[in-house]
């Protein structure tokens, strides 16, 4: 099932279909080191645990446009504009979540289009919510008259 | 002006900014995390090298309209992140928000300082709850990328 065919043609109201995966090492450790965050934590170094940076919720945004929006972003990249994350829990490597995610609300300010999903991180295993997170994107950064 | 707390400090009063995290915002550092957003959002492990996009490439991204690439507002979502985790650790993992608003495009080259600063703090039954500033500001004192967090650290 795809719910839109590009990002652009996503609706408020639009239900996308969950991602179901497992939080890895490698997912864990590669994210923070794209970040520079060296905490033994989140690399991996402790004995007996490894967690995931709780900003890799941003990843899973990604991951269900993939899944929802095979064909891509639409005519105009879509620029990342707000970051909301609550966390409820530790989301530990070897984890099996499943991120599901709403499109809330899509509007227009001073020309520009804006769209808002809400996402759910939750364990695939007792359903326990893990994380939840509002992101805000511009699908266009040139206002609309300028393209014209 | 506001005062320096010491890292390992266990309270902190309204005001206090926590050591923040200043870098150049360099191309590479645009490049690590576009291809991390690639390589870490597939079911496997495979090829991580973004294509052309606003945070790779600067043709495409004058095309979108911008002066060239820019980072991706993660990246200094991720930097103001680490004060947080630098000093509060578990507790900021746990029982943490963090929201970030990416006010002004951050371009190669520029110095970011991530910055953490206590707006609140309230004592409760399971500990002292705290209320916090975040920003990123270029070297210029442009504020870049704005927002609040709040945690918990358990009694």
């Amino acid at each position: 099932m795809t719910t839109g065919r590009f990002v652009s043609d996503l609706e408020a109201g639009d239900v996308l279909e969950p991602v179901t995966y497992v939080m890895t090492p490698f997912i864990a450790r590669e994210y923070a080191h794209s970040v520079e965050e060296q905490s033994p934590i989140l690399q991996g170094d402790l004995p007996d645990e490894q967690l995931a940076a709780p900003t890799l919720v941003h990843i899973d945004k990604i991951r269900l446009l993939k899944r929802n929006c095979p064909a891509g972003r639409g005519p105009h990249a879509r620029i990342h504009y707000e970051y909301d994350a609550t966390h409820h829990d530790v989301v530990p490597v070897g984890e099996r979540v499943v991120a599901s995610g709403v499109v809330a609300e899509r509007y227009e300010k001073r020309g520009r289009e804006y769209i808002r999903i809400e996402i759910e991180l939750r364990s695939a295993i007792d359903g326990r919510l893990l994380t939840s997170y509002r992101d805000t994107a511009v699908l266009s950064f040139a206002p609309k008259e300028s393209r014209a | 002006m506001t005062a320096s707390v010491p890292a390992g400090a266990t309270r902190y009063r309204v005001g206090d900014e926590l050591p923040p995290i200043v870098r150049r915002m360099t191309r590479e550092r645009m490049r690590w995390y576009a291809d991390a957003l690639l390589g870490t959002s597939e079911p496997e492990p495979g090829p991580m090298l973004a294509g052309a996009n606003v945070h790779t490439d600067d043709e495409f991204a004058r095309g979108e309209g911008l002066p060239g690439i820019i980072s991706d507002g993660m990246i200094s979502t991720n930097w103001i992140s680490s004060v947080l985790l630098a000093t509060f650790g578990r507790d900021y993992l746990e029982r943490g928000q963090l929201r970030t608003k990416f006010i002004r495009p951050i371009l190669e080259d520029q110095v970011i300082s991530a910055r953490v600063r206590v707006r609140s703090v309230e004592e409760r039954d399971e500990g002292v709850s705290y209320g916090f500033d975040v920003w990123c500001e270029d070297e210029g004192a442009h504020m870049c990328t704005v927002g609040s967090a709040e945690l918990t650290v358990r009694g």
